[in-house]
């Protein structure tokens, strides 16, 4: 691991930089109709994202008191780490190569996600692009 | 002068189970029949690098067929009054019809995913009929980690989720063409067929009870897995290895779920070519023993 591993909240720290900037136009061409709230679990720590058109237009870091959102992703800070660096090692690649291994939840109405699912793997990918380090 | 490749496309008709089928069929070269079988929810078209590559049709009759409702093979009349589900006797039954009608005697069979499931299934009930199997990203049980009915639901576009649901399960560094060709194909697929398929590749194909019962010395049986390969990983195919005796199995680095298709030229190169190798010769040895 690279860049992205690090220990503890600074792997959460990397939460606001996911972002829809840098796909390429295939992903783009899939984020028109992508409006969601959903919750983002990076071990303990809870943050909300909210999505518009494609576009990441708030991140709050939690806790919350009863939040609302359609679904919510969880997986550990290490895992989390692993996939936003820039070789992560094979079968922790990707964010369906994880749910196979049990490393990463996603549960509550799945609709969006999955209608979207290319737009979701890409955005919850997207730090191992959009931060200053791995783009060093 | 036209830049046509040697790969020739034709329509097999054919009754299976009593029920009248058009097979779309694609062969190149000339030799040991290699009968080809694709993955889920995809067609023949994975097999594109192995049809085009001389130093295997100098050698094989490659064969590379779609699936009863798969890429160019319609489905059967009557088929809006069906759900379709592949069945182990049905896929089963499918190849030794089509080889037969073929006349092909003792064909090697090469097939990947729910291909790599059912040349377990060869092994087991029919090593006579077949002169080697090769499994790709073979295992004998899939566990399911996500609800396949997502793909296949109206309010969700079943090409889009079923390539993004495997998208991952490619190697690193493969070319993006290769890639995304591969995807293109899922994308391509008809309503619910993925998830047909998958009725085998998850409930009905189940083989972990019978797995140990497969005789390599009726039949050689080659593994094969890309350690990309979250679907069916090489621990999975590792599994099957420790259960068959004198089973081979390769751990294939930088290559997926999809190893013919996602990067033709690096799976044949690196890991088909010495299993075919291995395979002409015990062919010869058989036949001059």
């Amino acid at each position: 691991m690279q860049a992205a591993s690090h220990e503890g909240n600074v792997t959460a720290s990397l939460v606001p930089t996911m972002n829809t900037k840098h796909l390429t136009p295939f992903f783009a061409a899939r984020s028109e109709y992508v409006n969601a709230v959903f919750m983002f679990v990076v071990g303990e720590t809870e943050f909300l994202v909210s999505l518009q058109k494609g576009h990441v237009t708030d991140v709050r870091q939690g806790p919350f008191v009863t939040p609302s959102y359609e679904f919510r992703i969880s997986a550990s800070d290490n895992t989390w780490a692993e996939l936003w660096s820039q070789a992560p090692t094979a079968g922790r690649h990707d964010v369906i190569s994880l749910l196979k291994y049990k490393l990463l939840r996603v549960d509550g109405n799945l609709h969006t996600f999955m209608a979207n699912l290319f737009f979701f793997k890409a955005l919850l990918t997207s730090p191992r692009y959009t931060t200053e380090a791995n783009r060093g | 002068m036209a830049d046509f490749e040697p790969i020739a496309g034709r329509y097999l008709n054919l009754e299976i189970d009593g029920v009248a089928q058009r097979i779309y069929v694609e062969e190149a070269g000339q030799g040991i029949p290699l009968i080809c079988l694709h993955t889920a929810g995809s067609d023949s078209r994975q097999f594109r690098g192995v049809l085009n590559d001389t130093r295997i049709t100098n050698r094989y009759r490659v064969i590379a067929f779609d699936l009863p409702w798969h890429g160019k093979s319609s489905p059967p009349a009557g088929w809006q009054n069906t759900e379709y589900r592949l069945t182990t006797n049905a896929y089963i039954r499918t190849i030794v019809a089509i080889a037969d009608s073929l006349g092909l005697e003792k064909p090697v069979v090469m097939g990947c995913s729910i291909g790599g499931r059912i040349v377990l299934h060869l092994a087991l009930h029919h090593p006579h009929r077949f002169g080697a199997l090769i499994g790709l990203e073979s295992a004998a049980h899939n566990e399911a980690h996500y609800d396949i009915s997502w793909a296949h639901r109206p309010d969700v576009h079943g090409g889009e989720v079923c390539a993004a649901l495997v998208s991952g399960a490619m190697g690193n560094d493969i070319p993006e063409a290769d890639r995304w060709e591969t995807l293109w194909h899922y994308m391509q697929g008809g309503p619910g067929i993925f998830k047909g398929d998958l009725f085998f590749y998850r409930l009905d194909g189940d083989l972990r009870e019978d797995v140990a019962k497969i005789d390599t010395a009726q039949c050689p049986l080659y593994l094969l897995t890309g350690n990309y390969d979250y679907s069916a990983s090489p621990a999975d195919t590792m599994e099957v290895a420790k259960s068959v005796k004198g089973a081979h199995f390769t751990e294939m680095t930088g290559l997926g779920h999809f190893p013919m298709s996602e990067d033709p030229p690096r799976f044949i190169q690196q890991f088909l070519l010495p299993v075919l190798k291995k395979i002409e010769t015990d062919v010869h040895e058989r036949s001059t023993s």
